[in-house]
């Protein structure tokens, strides 16, 4: 973990004026806030780690998600991907929607990264879909977002590691196993 | 002249308004930032296309790349910004093989030559979904703005394959290739 002095530096602090005003004899002062500042930019910049979307059009009768199982179904990985020494978090956003009046019960959604040997999972809370939860409608579709983060503890960066998106479904309780259709899925790699 | 680079630790109370400060408390700080520049590499451009079988044959609700033939056929191309202080371009490739071919996917940033990224399934006993990855050097594909083109074939076999993904970063500097900054 690369930091000043183990703490976490996460806000850009204001540099006085009166420190780079002209003949002030703050040089050192200003010189340093300035480059702890640039290094918080640098530090604290996130990353995109991948985006998967998944093509079609939408068809009622004909729409086919991945997601009708109750056990996990991999829905995007990315491979080769770089984490730096500061990289503390790694989350994704899942767009999904479904037909009105097929509505699966639940949706669970974790995220792994693996990086050889060691893995750090995380995973949403079951959500729930309904039309409240809905983000909205489009083309006959509701349309939901689930968002998943993992915080790292196994996963030693730096290095190259493996990010697995998968989800499942928790069927109606005595209805029948309904599909989800993916829409798309982005992944981002950060510092807290 | 290379700069310097460095995960060391620094006291907080550097950070003291009036505290003294000496120059090789500056530096250590410069070595620190270009540190954490160094290390997290820039995502330039990715694609992820789909597997074969959504819809029906009848109403097909899917498109994807795929390559079916002995000869390289273009399937992307475009413009990315290869940052100037980048020492390296790492890509990434991912297709879904049938049993018994190999694909392959060429790779051009720039003016550096193709890197081929081979998805191998001769050996396979069923469709496979495999990854390959490359890097080539800066020095080769030029800084700024560049053309990628991404192009795929048959190597062998008779099957068609599915392009899933591909993606093209910057890679991590190792400490003694970090460039001097252009403006010095």
């Amino acid at each position: 973990m690369t930091s000043f002095d183990g703490r976490a530096y996460t806000g850009a602090e204001f540099i006085p004026p009166a420190l780079y005003h002209p003949a002030a004899p703050a040089v050192g002062d200003v010189g340093l806030q300035a480059m702890a500042a640039a290094y918080m930019a640098s530090r604290y910049r996130g990353q995109l780690v991948g985006v998967q979307t998944y093509p079609m059009r939408f068809r009622f009768a004909a729409h086919r998600g991945t997601v009708s199982s109750t056990s996990a179904v991999d829905i995007a990985e990315w491979g080769d991907v770089h984490l730096p020494a500061h990289a503390t978090h790694v989350g994704a956003e899942l767009w999904f929607a479904h037909a009105p009046g097929e509505e699966p019960a639940e949706v669970n959604a974790s995220l792994e990264v693996y990086d050889g040997s060691n893995t750090d999972t995380g995973s949403t809370s079951t959500f729930t879909l309904t039309e409240d939860t809905a983000e909205g409608a489009f083309a006959g579709l509701y349309t939901y977002r689930v968002l998943v983060e993992v915080a790292l503890a196994n996963v030693t960066a730096p290095d190259e590691v493996r990010v697995r998106l998968k989800a499942f479904v928790d069927e109606p309780t005595g209805g029948a196993a309904r599909d989800l259709t993916p829409l798309s899925a982005t992944c981002w790699r950060w510092t807290v | 002249m290379t700069a310097a680079s460095n995960a060391s630790d620094l006291s907080a109370y550097y950070f003291a308004l009036g505290q003294g400060i000496y120059a090789e408390d500056l530096a250590e700080l410069a070595e620190q930032l270009n540190y954490s520049g160094a290390k997290n590499p820039v995502y330039l451009a990715g694609c992820a296309s789909g597997d074969a079988g959504w819809g029906s044959s009848t109403n097909e609700v899917e498109t994807h790349a795929v390559t079916s033939g002995a000869s390289l056929v273009t399937w992307y191309t475009f413009q990315v910004d290869v940052p100037v202080d980048a020492q390296d371009v790492d890509v990434y490739g991912r297709m879904i093989v049938p049993a018994g071919d190999v694909h392959t996917m060429d790779i051009t940033v720039g003016g550096a030559s193709a890197i081929t990224l081979t998805f191998d399934n001769s050996g396979g006993g069923a469709a496979a979904s495999i990854e390959d990855t490359g890097t080539v050097a800066t020095s080769s594909t030029g800084t700024a703005l560049q053309t990628v083109t991404i192009e795929t074939q048959r190597s062998s076999g008779s099957g068609t394959a599915d392009v899933a993904s591909w993606y093209i970063r910057t890679s991590p500097i190792a400490d003694v290739d970090l460039p001097t900054p252009t403006n010095e």
